[in-house]
């Protein structure tokens, strides 16, 4: 009688342990899915916030620089946030070729302190474009800042 | 034994219940703050649909350059946050707002209304051609084109 009582217990014990783990491992599993969904809104929101306009005049010959090989591209801010002036974290594409991150410079298009807030325009400068993927002739230039994708196309 | 299995059921209930609590306001945020940013895309796509300007004149004469442009849409629109282009290149423009009943411009204005004209001064001299071409970008995007006339003194 007294085998079977701690056979019991130690069946119960051993229930309760199997019991408590499922349900640890549960609420950590969903801790950290709680954590991730967080996260990916606060990102998904800011892409949606995220709004830019290529201003530049395709009709104007100030777009490309034959003299320095320079492609520039005015760029307004049409969304609610302030984005980053870093040229590393933006990507340029010309005709589908990545202009590389140390070719591409942000500035102030009147030349004072550059910063990028809602309404703001900035100069985005591709030294070397022919090297860039620049070609003489149509050119399709795709800007993504911030995850907004913008295509721009002009004759230069 | 059975009471074994009922301990065991309980705990993982519990534990059912705990997860479900944490995941609920996570979802509850994330969807909150989706819905937030998509009206406010959809409140920003209404602006640019309602949104249209017309260019009424672009001249430039004596290293003058004037652009009048009138709000023909339904928004009010912001006058310092107008761009002027000329010839592609980003140009300082001062901006005044004149009422449509053709008082003097206004150059205090910073909010410019529907039926209202936007004037853009800025000096040509910087230019090493005359310009030809100027652009305006209103705040949300919409922009239109044109050409300059030259003033009677020329250039």
């Amino acid at each position: 009688m007294a085998g079977e009582s701690i056979s019991s217990l130690i069946l119960f014990i051993a229930a309760m342990l199997v019991a408590a783990t499922v349900a640890g491992t549960l609420v950590a599993s969903v801790t950290d899915v709680s954590a991730s969904i967080d996260d990916y809104s606060g990102e998904l929101s800011e892409e949606i916030d995220t709004d830019v306009t290529v201003i530049s005049d395709a009709g104007s010959d100030a777009v490309y620089d034959d003299g320095d090989d320079e492609l520039t591209l005015l760029v307004k801010n049409t969304g609610e946030r302030t984005l980053s002036t870093d040229p590393g974290v933006h990507t340029v594409l010309i005709n589908g070729q990545y202009a590389d991150a140390a070719d591409v410079s942000i500035a102030d298009p009147t030349g004072g302190e550059v910063s990028w807030q809602s309404g703001d325009v900035v100069e985005i400068t591709v030294d070397d474009a022919s090297e860039n993927g620049y070609v003489s002739g149509e050119n399709r230039v795709v800007v993504d800042v911030g995850g907004d994708r913008e295509v721009f196309e002009f004759h230069g | 034994m059975g009471f074994s299995t009922s301990g065991a059921a309980a705990i993982i209930f519990v534990g059912l219940f705990v997860a479900a609590g944490l995941v609920f306001p996570a979802l509850e945020g994330a969807h909150e703050r989706r819905a937030d940013a998509l009206e406010e895309r959809t409140d920003r796509a209404l602006e640019v649909t309602n949104t249209d300007v017309e260019l009424l004149e672009a001249s430039h004469d004596d290293g003058e350059l004037t652009v009048e442009l009138e709000n023909t849409g339904s928004t009010a629109l912001s006058a310092p946050a107008t761009d002027l282009l000329v010839d592609g290149e980003l140009v300082d423009a001062e901006t005044a707002v004149r009422e449509d009943d053709g008082t003097e411009p206004d150059a205090d204005r910073e909010r410019w209304l529907p039926g209202e004209t936007l004037v853009l001064t800025a000096d040509t001299d910087d230019f090493e051609d005359d310009p030809e071409r100027v652009k305006v970008v209103v705040e949300n995007g919409v922009a239109v084109t044109g050409d300059l006339t030259e003033g009677e003194d020329g250039g």
